[in-house]
């Protein structure tokens, strides 16, 4: 469906919020949102309208452990790096991440096809943002420090270099490099709501300790960040890639300051 | 006759939290979410599925309250939107629960071509717009849009719950929601 009319706009949004307009069309739908203020508008007003069904129901009190779970997830323990975690519902869910990191898995025990194969994929996907619009993915401001350039909807390079996860959770996040390897790509295995008001941010490490802030990882499920590699890190083979537990800001001194939640080291040289 | 809930009240709780006032969030949490959970479970008939969705929703509302501005409308309705988006993911993410409800039970119990829950609020004046404008859809219209909203139905859901072409049901969807605006707008 085009949007450049604006008479069609109405019933786009209205099927939108209710709920109708799915898959490439909404994904599309939601970029256009992201900048145009005559569709949030029109999102608005049937947000603002169509509450009123969800108000006319009869107010049911959830059971008590619902809300000693949120505030319990919610509370600033996490800053502790005590972290809750309950993806059970979720782990069912198809995750393009779980699909993804299969293959690298055969790619990573040394299975030549899969680097093709895989390289098809990253074409495909890319290919297919441009048909359906782009996947949606965190959009987090760059890092002035290390020119950490951020692109939605950006698929996984053809070489996997390392997975790394929250501890006592379910979420992965995976690091792609590009066939040049200017570029690292970071995809994330599920929505990780746990983080609270923090950020989950990747550091290189080398191995004579220094470490290099990379930036703020995405905590939506399939979305993807893509930085270039500092000139720091590359052609270098003893890279561990760190996950810590920052602030909201992100990182504030040149090393991680929270907890550290894992770290794994670089498949090969970068 | 069910109470609504004060806007300002609820401004000034997602204001809070938006500054990181967890208190807040507990407030806003007591307040809003018999609401939320009714159209939940509602939406998702589990009661699982309910409460994973509510939680999500607050979670969220913890890390992005400061995305809500006066001009996006009612609190409420910014809630009840965030809980209803993300029910309808859960909903798109688990497609195969539709094959053990026949039609006749996703009609059971949801609101009517005659009666619905609005009819029962009719009398709160503010909440009497909106049930004021599905009276003049025809019953056809009022039904894909009930079924789209309360059940999260795709066009295709909605032209087998309804056993009519699908191209059938998106013309009285569209043009159910077109009138439904036009009267909206009126009022």
């Amino acid at each position: 469906m085009q949007y450049d009319k604006s008479s069609l706009l109405p019933d786009v949004a209205a099927e939108y919020v209710i709920g109708t307009l799915r898959g490439g069309a909404r994904q599309r739908f939601e970029k256009l949102l992201e900048t145009d203020a005559v569709a949030q508008a029109q999102v608005a007003f049937w947000e603002q309208r169509l509450s009123e069904f969800g108000e006319a129901l009869e107010p049911l009190s959830p059971p008590e452990e619902s809300r000693e779970a949120i505030l319990s997830m919610t509370r600033p323990a996490v800053s502790s790096g005590s972290l809750h975690s309950d993806k059970n519902a979720s782990s069912s869910r198809f995750s393009l991440f779980h699909w993804l990191s299969r293959g690298f898995g055969a790619y990573a025990s040394g299975v030549a096809t899969a680097t093709l194969l895989f390289m098809a994929i990253a074409l495909f996907w890319r290919q297919s943002d441009e048909n359906t619009g782009a996947l949606v993915g965190e959009s987090e401001l760059p890092s002035e420090v290390n020119a950490v350039t951020y692109k939605d909807g950006t698929g996984p390079f053809p070489f996997y270099s390392a997975q790394l996860k929250a501890a006592a959770s379910s979420m992965r996040w995976m690091i792609s490099i590009s066939p040049d390897h200017k570029e690292f790509s970071v995809i994330a295995s599920d929505d990780f709501l746990q983080v609270g008001r923090h950020t989950v941010q990747l550091w290189g490490m080398t191995s004579d300790n220094r470490a290099i802030s990379l930036g703020p990882l995405p905590n939506r499920r399939d979305a993807s960040i893509t930085f270039k590699i500092p000139n720091a890190l590359r052609g270098r083979d003893d890279v561990r890639f760190v996950i810590s537990l920052e602030g909201a800001a992100g990182a504030t001194q040149d090393r991680p300051t929270g907890s550290v939640l894992d770290e794994a080291k670089a498949l090969d040289s970068i | 006759m069910r109470q609504r809930l004060d806007s300002e009240e609820l401004r000034g709780l997602i204001l809070r939290v938006a500054q990181g006032d967890h208190k807040a969030l507990a407030e806003l949490y007591d307040l809003t979410s018999p609401t939320l959970y009714s159209l939940m479970l509602r939406m998702l008939r589990q009661p699982d599925a309910a409460r994973e969705a509510l939680q999500d929703c607050y979670i969220r509302v913890w890390q992005r309250a400061e995305t809500y501005s006066q001009a996006k409308g009612e609190p409420l309705s910014w809630l009840i939107g965030n809980a209803r988006y993300r029910a309808l993911d859960l909903l798109r993410a688990s497609k195969e629960r539709r094959s053990h409800i026949s039609e006749e039970g996703v009609l059971d119990g949801m609101p009517s071509t005659n009666s619905s829950p609005l009819d029962d609020a009719e009398s709160a004046e503010s909440l009497s717009r909106l049930a004021f404008c599905m009276r003049g859809l025809s019953e056809v219209q009022r039904k894909s849009v009930l079924l789209a909203y309360y059940e999260g139905y795709s066009h295709s859901e909605l032209a087998n719950a309804m056993a009519a072409p699908m191209g059938t049901v998106k013309a009285w969807l569209r043009r159910g929601l077109a009138k439904l605006r036009a009267c909206l707008l009126e009022q």
